[in-house]
């Protein structure tokens, strides 16, 4: 519910005191910028916000119809499998996130300052995993872990895993956690690319004044360019914690492939779909996604809180 | 977040699932004059016939959507929004009679519409999972019940004996592993075994209430051939369709023989396993040595299911005895066994050079399949519930433990789902 569209990257560019030199928007330019973000705006109130209140209204509402209180939440927090779910968001947002900033920045700080051939040809390499993602990802590794097919089959071998399910290991949610967040992580080309899109927009002159001073690269690094980073990192994390809420059709499609052994509700997403489409309970349902949005809600806050991402530099 | 989980459930009140379902809607909706237009939503297997009988009435016109595997949720979302129900679907087994009831409250009675003596002729006890009382919810398509398959040449070279007992299976299981490593009785099929073995996994006894017991000695008795098999080697704790099993028994023919339904004769031994035809011998089903009858069980199958919100309750009734018991039946496009037994004929015909039978002649082998039909299972479509054999039993059997060991923590699971569900669990 929580979708990552709901935050908008900071603008700090339009904050007038970034650039002093004091160019005011002009009425024509202000009006291309409704006209342009009219269409964005409409759809995700359409398809994001209008949703979510509908969500909000429904979990307080019986099934039968009439106010139910906390009684929604009150049937989903009972539920067997409320916790475990929560265990198995937990150790998959923890695996994908720290790699995925760790990637992101590395990669980019790595590539910022090779020359520009280099830098696009990398770019476009670390991009490209991107574009096989979601139920297409899953299933690229699934053919990668099958023993017998997979082009590693050899070292899986090797490491006494001959069957899928010993590389899968369904039994062990921690070890599947895991294995979602690899899937997830190698989706971080998009994140790669943000921050050498920032790490661009670090001032020349600040550099060279750096330089001048007698800054090696890895003091460039930490006292230049991941303080000015900040805000980006700020923005990659949100936008991660949200959609790390969101794990559903990695965990589905390997319950589909493993015939149940992978049970279907491995993920609070998937819980919220047993709700909904297996015991036609809506309300239910909606007290799940609406305690999933608050997550990413209040992972955002916290972030922003933390860095000051919206606080304008004088 | 865990910490309002954990606050929450401190508040004793437990509120049901089932709450708001009290009333079933079973009423149907008004009906409406002249001709019939029918919405469908069909699996890809059956579209052909909706297409033929559209051919046969150009009166009635059929809206024809062929679904992927996600009837159930599309069916919550209609009934959530109040419109877009389809006038008829396919239904699997397990939601023949969970579509009568709630959460869906989808399904029609059409026995005012379907004439009686034309229901005489269905394989008894599969029109079971259509009917409640006098009431029919729905009606076969096709069955698929369990046999025996056996390689008959690896019978002929080995000089075995076609056991007729589950005891004499294993036994013979024992003897194989012994005399010849590396061959195999199939794979372990807990969720056929235990239903021909009358084993209460999840019995209904009641209203929305359910008996779990896999302590009865009903249920012990298969798993102690499981595991005595297993040990033994002569059970693969593998799926039947994995392509492992497919390389390492199925299709370098070292399955003596296995318990599968009756459509696996030609999509499994000669698709898949790419045995020829003629080697592949049919059985028919095993009992239990102290029992006097064979109790057997099915895998598969499809009804046709009327929407009891269709304007149009008579033509969408007659399109669904058409699609059960009419030409498409014995078409050459129709895949399966049918449920109907005048067209069973016609299958046994084109099927009869393709198996061998030691004894008699196929007809038999099927007759004995499915007139012994005793579906002691109810079918419940608590999905997670048929899946827990899957996510609790499985994994631990495809890594060597004993299936005794992992028979406890499988009725733990069985009863939280169940109760997840809505159903009150008697244990015992």
């Amino acid at each position: 519910m929580s979708a990552p569209t709901a935050v908008r990257p900071p603008r700090s560019r339009s904050v007038p005191t970034d650039r002093p030199s004091g160019r005011s928007v002009t009425r024509g330019q202000a009006t291309a910028g409704y006209v342009l973000s009219s269409l964005y705006v409409l759809l995700f109130v359409a398809f994001a916000f209008l949703p979510a209140v509908y969500a909000v209204y429904l979990a307080f509402v019986r099934p039968g119809g009439g106010f139910a209180g906390i009684g929604n939440f009150i049937t989903v927090a009972t539920d067997f499998r409320y916790v475990a779910t929560f265990k198995n968001l937990g150790v998959y947002a923890l695996v994908f996130l720290v790699p995925t900033l760790v990637i992101s920045i590395g990669l980019a700080l790595l590539l910022h300052g090779r020359r520009t051939g280099v830098a696009s040809t990398f770019r476009v390499l670390y991009y490209l995993p991107h574009s096989v993602i979601g139920v297409a990802a899953v299933l690229l590794w699934l053919f990668l872990l099958t023993p017998r097919v997979s082009p590693i089959g050899g070292l899986l071998e090797s490491l006494g895993m001959e069957q899928f399910y010993d590389v899968v290991r369904p039994g062990n949610p921690a070890s599947l956690a895991v294995l979602f967040a690899i899937i997830a992580v190698w989706t971080s080309g998009q994140g790669i690319l943000l921050m050498f899109a920032a790490l661009s927009s670090v001032p020349q002159e600040v550099e060279e004044a750096a330089s001048i001073d007698g800054a090696n690269a890895w003091q460039m690094v930490w006292h230049i360019k991941l303080p000015l980073l900040r805000k980006w990192v700020a923005y990659l994390l949100i936008t991660s914690v949200a959609a790390s809420t969101q794990l559903f059709a990695e965990p589905q499609l390997m319950s589909a492939v493993t015939n149940g052994a992978v049970g279907t509700n491995f993920s609070p997403l998937q819980l919220a779909y047993t709700f909904a489409y297996q015991y036609g309970n809506f309300p239910a349902s909606a007290a799940l996604s609406i305690q999933l949005l608050l997550l990413g809600l209040g992972g955002a806050v916290l972030v922003v809180k933390k860095t000051g991402m919206f606080r304008v530099e004088v | 977040m865990l910490g309002i989980g954990a606050a929450l459930a401190l508040a004793a009140c437990v509120p049901g699932q089932g709450e708001g379902t009290e009333d079933p809607a079973t009423e149907t909706a008004s009906q409406a004059e002249g001709p019939a237009e029918l919405v469908i939503w069909t699996d890809p297997n059956r579209q052909v016939g909706f297409e033929m009988y559209q051919d046969e009435n150009p009166e009635v016109d059929l809206q024809i959507e062929t679904l992927p595997d996600d009837i159930e949720s599309r069916l919550q979302l209609a009934n959530q929004a109040g419109e877009g129900w389809p006038d008829m679907i396919v239904v699997k087994t397990q939601q023949m009679a969970a579509f009568a009831d709630a959460p869906y409250e989808f399904s029609a009675d059409i026995s005012p519409y379907v004439p009686e003596d034309l229901l005489g002729e269905f394989s008894p006890a599969i029109l079971d999972l259509c009917t409640d009382g006098d009431a029919l919810y729905c009606i076969n398509n096709d069955l698929s019940p369990l046999v025996l398959w056996y390689d008959k040449d690896l019978m002929e070279e080995f000089g075995y004996e076609l056991p007729t007992t589950w005891e004499e299976f294993e036994a013979l299981g024992l003897q194989l592993a012994e005399e010849h490593p590396g061959y195999i009785m199939g794979h372990i099929a807990t969720m056929q075994y235990l239903p021909v073995s009358r084993c209460p996994m999840a019995q209904v006894v009641g209203d929305m209430s359910l008996q779990v017991d896999l302590e009865d000695p009903n249920c012990t008795r298969v798993f102690e051939m499981i595991d005595n098999m297993l040990a033994a080697g002569a059970l693969s704790p593998m799926s039947p369709n994995d392509p492992e099993f497919i390389a390492d028994y199925a299709a370098n023919r070292h399955l003596l023989m296995s318990v599968q339904p009756l459509h696996r004769g030609q999509y499994g031994f000669i698709n898949a396993y790419e045995w020829p035809e003629g080697s592949v011998g049919i059985a028919p089903p095993l009992r239990w040595e102290d029992e006097d009858e064979v109790h057997n069980y099915y895998g598969g199958g499809v009804a046709y299911a009327v929407s009891r919100h269709s304007e149009h309750l008579e033509a969408a009734a007659e399109l669904a005895a058409w699609m059960a018991t009419g030409p498409y039946q014995t078409a050459p496009e129709t895949p399966t066994f049918p449920a109907y037994r005048p067209a069973q004929d016609n299958w046994i015909e084109n099927h009869t050079d393709m198996f061998y039978v030691e004894d008699g002649e196929l007809g038999d082998v099927v007759e004995a399949s499915e007139s012994q039909l005793s579906p002691y299972w109810d079918e419940l479509n608590v999905g997670s519930i048929r899946s827990s054999y899957a996510q609790a039993v499985e994994p631990g059997l495809r890594q060597g433990e004993s299936i005794f060991d992992l028979v406890p923590a499988w009725q733990e699971l069985i009863v939280n789902e169940a109760q997840a569900a809505g159903w009150t669990v008697e244990e015992g």
